[in-house]
């Protein structure tokens, strides 16, 4: 009776494909801007076009010269026309944090994109406060001290290796899959990009105080053959606004259509006439040595 | 002596003349055909028979009258006077004779159930020789208007036997009816009254029992049934909800009882909440539905529940592939007080979780839903009852992993959590009979719908324990009370005056989350925001009866306090039944409704979490304008039913996509505002025949929206626009045991949005592929359509009778949508693809009746 009903069970669940005709009368290509800007780095900024909807994307194809315009706080910063390598933009400029960019970019026949963004005002006051050998796991301890006014903030979490490469000692960075047993994630679901190695997160419900995290990674992420891991690398961001919620549509954007599991998430981004972000952000980083 | 004899012959003589002179006046011959109206026909017998008549002017007033051959005599004319015109005579010499109305007498009763003293709905009560008659309500109540002093009653309803009583009519007459049931295994030949007439109800019924169609996994579902209705449509292809004439679900009202529940559904739409042993009728309300209810745009689903046997102890119970189920009723005070409860449980979880154990002992997951129905009703006295009604039900999804390591310190890692929805629903209804042309209703109910989400976490290492976890819960309280009076002010004119009350609270965005590790010593925070909203309401309805139809108007006025907000609605309808023939009937129905709660789909969870909410002192209440008119021909085997409606709506709320509501406080931001309309034709057919029946019903819906900000303002498509939907069903039974039935269903396949381009972006180091939407439902999925047939064995055993069902869901196995997505072809190139679930798959059910 069980493996019947354990068959049946299976065929119910069983799930059948099949390839649906889209002619897609709609798309209209238009530019991607990928610029998440540093406070503390000159802007690098990548610009790609999007495909159909049934061809695979790419960030680097777009070649050609762009006509590019920057303003600062509504004033002419920047003005002239770019050859792109590599779908990049090499715009020199260093953002001044609390300053508002306008960036315009046309490219060929396609829409003229505008987007503006605003620099956050202040960096990510952290501190470690424990690293723990777990046995197979190790436990970070890091305390954020949140300003009085509304932050966004993303970790990223990398170990930096000593690996020999011939006869020469170099050093890489991997990133690091994370776990958090802290609600400060899950209490808002918006973990972002496959495995963990970003994490999203506001002082929505601790503004302008200090704050424990807790992270943990398992140590078996640290084992490359060849590679000796020395140190943990904590990446806090203070992100903007436009950039925060740019990653949250993201977060939600389904590949699933129709059904009860669907639903429409639409990623707008801050860029007009076109797609992608224009986005600041400050950034403060941690070494900690692993312990041996 | 001479003398006084002579006086005495004298006076004799004298009286015979007069008496002669009258017999000779009442029965003289007449014209014997005649019709037209009342006057002109007194006027012809003044003229035959030398009699004047005197009587007040407005009694003649649109009086009409019919005479036939029969009617020979001027005795007999007056006898048809009287019948056909409520008029009766007082003989005031040998040349006059005045007219006056008669003053009819009430016969009001209830049809029961012999056996288990269950009140039948739906009976025809019918004055024998005339067109009087009624149809008992859902309480087993009728009431019928009498000229004469005695009258023939005839009761008829297709599973009891016909009865015939004489009932004597001297005052306003009151009685109960108990009817034999016919057992479906016994051989009973039943007579039919007239059964071409067509039913001037206003609205679709089912009763479960009558047709045995079997949902996915054997589920005896009550809802099946509905779906076979024109107009009536699913959402799509594995998404729990109907629409009814292109609304969206959150617009169909569905009541328990009387008491309204919020989620009808089990896994993801699988079947309904109510299983059809238990469920004594469903009525669908779709035109200008009781005023009594309007609170909703497209539809009252009004689901009355068994009472139990009064008399003895009941029990059902059925197994399945996908649950069991037991129905146990009976007295608990003979004749006075009955319960009635029912169970029902899936145990998918239970039989996989030593499969689970085998594969993965250290991670499992439970899928199960239930049901509990209980009722409770109490036959005070032949004037007075009380039914306490109960629900509580649900699905839950629990997940769980645990872990130890024994190295250094014991080390134990538990992670658990769940997803699951519950309705509790718990109400009492007083029915009084206050005279013979009053009653009264009181009810007073609770509805709560919620929804949980919690995850939670538990490290122990050694002495050390970390915990945290988390929940998201949202959900709403209904509070209702209210009650109304039915009054028969006439023969012809039934009103019904009613006020009630009702309380909301909101919980859309409950959030709590606790942390205990050993860094922070405790950490507990509440997110929590709640809505309280209010509604009262008043409305008269009135329905008039006239030769050949009736009239139904009536106007409800609701009061809905949102904030500081109050909106006053004023919603009338007006619901007109016309006789054209004794075979055919039209109607016709206009109302205007509006609806102060709605469903808002979230996204957050990527999970079917919706979130009802009512209206704010920003957003209006929705509204619609609906016309509809149908057209009935009734032939002896067979029926059909053609008709059209127009639907208009105001201030009708879609979701931007996109936008998050779980955790924004600003949530009426994302929901924006516009117009729409549906229209659509319905066409239904049925025919029964001595050994099979069958019924097709054909629907053209089209469901339009036009918001500001959504498609450029331009008119779309809904996602509710499924434009030909066909089902058929058909029985044929073998013989007294064995019967096969089929159903198919057929559903045009409803809008999706799919993105129009793609692109790379950058999070971190990592390149995300994310998709661009255009216009919103700018796809149009394939059709579904499945074959189900089930074959039914029915036997009565010594001690009870059982039922085995055996069935093949999605006979031909098509593919019927599910979702679709973007994955990549045998060339890996990327291709729109759809997935399918539900293939064609056996199911059984064994149930017996005791």
């Amino acid at each position: 009776m069980r493996l019947i009903y354990v068959c049946l069970i299976t065929l119910v669940l069983l799930g059948c494909e099949k390839e649906l005709q889209f002619s897609n009368p709609d798309f209209k290509p238009k530019l991607v801007v990928n610029g998440f800007v540093s406070t503390d780095s000159t802007a690098n900024i990548s610009l790609s076009m999007s495909t159909s909807t049934l061809t695979q994307p790419s960030k680097t194809l777009l070649g050609g010269k762009a006509k590019v315009l920057i303003l600062k706080d509504e004033l002419l910063l920047y003005s002239d026309s770019l050859t792109l390598r590599n779908g990049m933009l090499p715009v020199p400029f260093k953002p001044i944090v609390g300053s508002i960019y306008e960036l315009r970019v046309s490219h060929s026949n396609l829409p003229t994109i505008i987007a503006i963004d605003t620099v956050p005002l202040s960096k990510p006051s952290i501190t470690i406060d424990t690293l723990k050998d777990e046995g197979t796991s190790y436990r970070l301890v890091l305390k954020i001290k949140d300003h009085i006014e509304t932050n966004r903030y993303t970790i990223n979490l990398n170990f930096r290796s000593k690996e020999l490469q011939g006869i020469d000692s170099i050093s890489r960075l991997y990133p690091v899959t994370f776990t958090s047993s802290d609600k400060i994630f899950l209490s808002n679901i918006k973990t972002i990009a496959t495995g963990r190695k970003l994490a999203i997160f506001s002082d929505e419900t601790w503004n302008g105080t200090e704050r424990s995290i807790e992270l943990i990674f398992d140590k078996s992420l640290l084992e490359y053959p060849n590679v000796i891991p020395e140190f943990v690398e904590l990446n806090v961001k203070g992100i903007s606004k436009n950039m925060y919620d740019y990653y949250i549509e993201l977060n939600n954007n389904s590949h699933v259509y129709g059904g009860p599991l669907s639903s429409v998430s639409r990623v707008v981004g801050n860029v007009s006439d076109g797609l992608g972000a224009f986005c600041f952000y400050t950034e403060r980083m941690t070494q900690l040595k692993l312990p041996q | 002596m001479q003398p006084v004899r002579r006086i005495l012959i004298i006076f004799t003589f004298l009286f015979s003349s007069i008496a002669y002179g009258q017999h000779q006046n009442t029965d003289t011959l007449i014209q014997q055909e005649y019709k037209g109206p009342l006057g002109s026909y007194l006027d012809l017998l003044t003229e035959q028979t030398d009699v004047r008549f005197s009587f007040k002017n407005k009694l003649l007033k649109k009086k009409k009258i019919s005479i036939s051959r029969t009617c020979s005599t001027l005795n007999r004319a007056l006898e048809e006077i009287k019948l056909q015109c409520a008029i009766d005579h007082n003989k005031i010499g040998a040349k006059s004779i005045t007219l006056y109305p008669i003053k009819g007498k009430f016969v009001i009763g209830t049809v029961l159930n012999s056996e288990s003293s269950e009140r039948i709905v739906g009976a025809v009560v019918q004055i024998a020789q005339t067109n009087t008659r009624a149809h008992s309500d859902k309480d087993g109540n009728f009431r019928l208007y009498c000229l004469t002093d005695s009258v023939e009653v005839i009761v008829y309803h297709p599973n009891y036997q016909l009865i015939k009583t004489d009932v004597s009519v001297v005052q306003n007459v009151q009685f109960l009816i108990r009817m034999q049931p016919i057992s479906l295994l016994s051989e009973v030949r039943v007579l039919r009254i007239d059964s071409v007439r067509i039913s001037m109800l206003a609205f679709d019924k089912v009763k479960p029992e009558s047709k045995q169609i079997i949902a996915i996994g054997g589920e005896s579902d009550a809802m099946a049934h509905i779906k076979l209705i024109p107009g009536v449509q699913n959402i799509s292809f594995g998404q729990q909800g109907l629409t009814i004439r292109g609304g969206s679900p959150d617009q169909n009202l569905t009541l328990l009882d009387g008491i309204p529940v919020y989620n009808t559904y089990h896994l993801l739409g699988l079947f309904s909440i109510f299983n059809a042993s238990s469920i004594n009728s469903i009525k669908l309300h779709k035109n200008a539905f009781p005023a009594k209810y309007t609170n909703r745009l497209s539809s009252v689903i009004d689901v009355s529940l068994k009472n139990g046997n009064k008399r003895k102890t009941k029990l059902e119970a059925d197994i399945g592939v996908l649950s069991s189920g037991i129905y146990v009723n009976g007295p608990i005070i003979k004749n006075k007080l009955s319960y009635a409860v029912s169970a029902r449980r899936t145990y998918a979880d239970l039989l996989t979780l030593p499969l689970q154990n085998a594969i993965s002992p250290n991670s499992t997951s439970r899928l199960w839903s239930y049901d509990l129905l209980g009722k409770l009703h109490w036959q005070i006295n032949e004037n007075n009852d009380i039914s306490v009604s109960g629900y509580n039900g649900g699905d839950q999804l629990d997940f769980r992993t645990d872990l130890s390591f024994d190295k250094i310190k014991v080390i134990e890692e538990n992670t658990k959590g769940s997803l699951g929805w519950r309705n509790q629903v718990l109400g009492a209804k007083w029915n009084s009979i206050l005279g013979s042309r009053v009653e009264l209703h009181t009810d007073f109910s609770f509805s709560g719908y919620k929804l949980r989400f919690s995850d939670a976490y538990r490290l122990t290492e050694g002495d050390t324990t970390i915990f945290n976890s988390s929940a998201y819960n949202n959900g709403l309280q209904e509070l209702r009370g209210g009650f109304d009076i039915n009054i028969q002010w006439n023969s012809n004119n039934k009103l019904t005056v009613g006020v009630g009350a009702l309380e909301y609270l909101f919980l859309p965005f409950e959030r709590s989350y606790t942390s205990i590790t050993s860094a922070i010593s405790t950490d507990t925070s509440l997110v929590s925001r709640q809505l309280f909203s209010a509604e009262r309401f008043a409305f008269a309805e009135n329905k008039t009866y006239f030769k050949g139809g009736n009239v139904t108007y009536s106007l409800r006025l609701s009061s809905f306090t949102a904030g500081k907000k109050t909106y006053q609605r004023f919603q009338p309808k007006i619901h007109l039944v016309q006789n054209i023939k004794k075979r055919q009937q039209l109607r016709f129905s206009m109302s205007v409704s509006n609806q102060f709660v709605h469903l808002v789909p979230n996204n957050n969870l990527g999970l079917p979490v919706d979130i009802w909410l009512p209206v704010t002192e920003n957003l209006k209440p929705m509204g619609v304008t609906q016309f509809s008119t149908k057209y009935i021909l009734k032939k002896k085997d067979w029926e059909i039913e053609s008709g059209a409606y127009g639907k208009f709506y105001t201030d009708i709320l879609e979701h931007e996509s996109g936008t998050q509501l779980l955790s924004e406080e600003n949530w009426e931001e994302n929901l924006k505002v516009g117009s729409g309309r549906s229209y659509g034709l319905e066409v239904a057919a049925k025919i029964k025949k001595e050994k099979w029946s069958g019924y097709c019903s054909y629907t053209y819906s089209r469901s339009e929206r036009n918001v500001a900000e959504i498609n450029a303002n331009r008119v779309y498509f809904s996602k509710f626009d499924r434009p030909n939907t066909v089902n058929l069903f058909a029985e044929y039974r073998f013989n007294e045991h064995f019967k096969v039935i089929s159903v198919w269903n057929y559903a045009s396949g409803n809008p999706i949005t799919v993105p129009i381009s793609r692109y790379v972006t950058v999070v971190g180091d990592q390149e995300v592929i994310v998709e661009e939407y255009g216009d919103i439902n700018n796809y149009r999925l394939p059709s579904t359509h499945h074959l189900d047939i089930a074959f039914v064995k029915e036997k009565q055993h010594k001690k009870f009778a059982s039922t085995f069902t055996f069935g093949v869901y999605n006979v031909y196995n098509r593919l019927n949508p599910f979702m679709a997505f973007i994955g990549l072809d045998d060339n890996a190139e990327p291709q729109l693809k759809l997935r399918s679930y539900l293939p064609v798959l056996p199911t059984f059910k064994y149930s017996i009746k005791l």
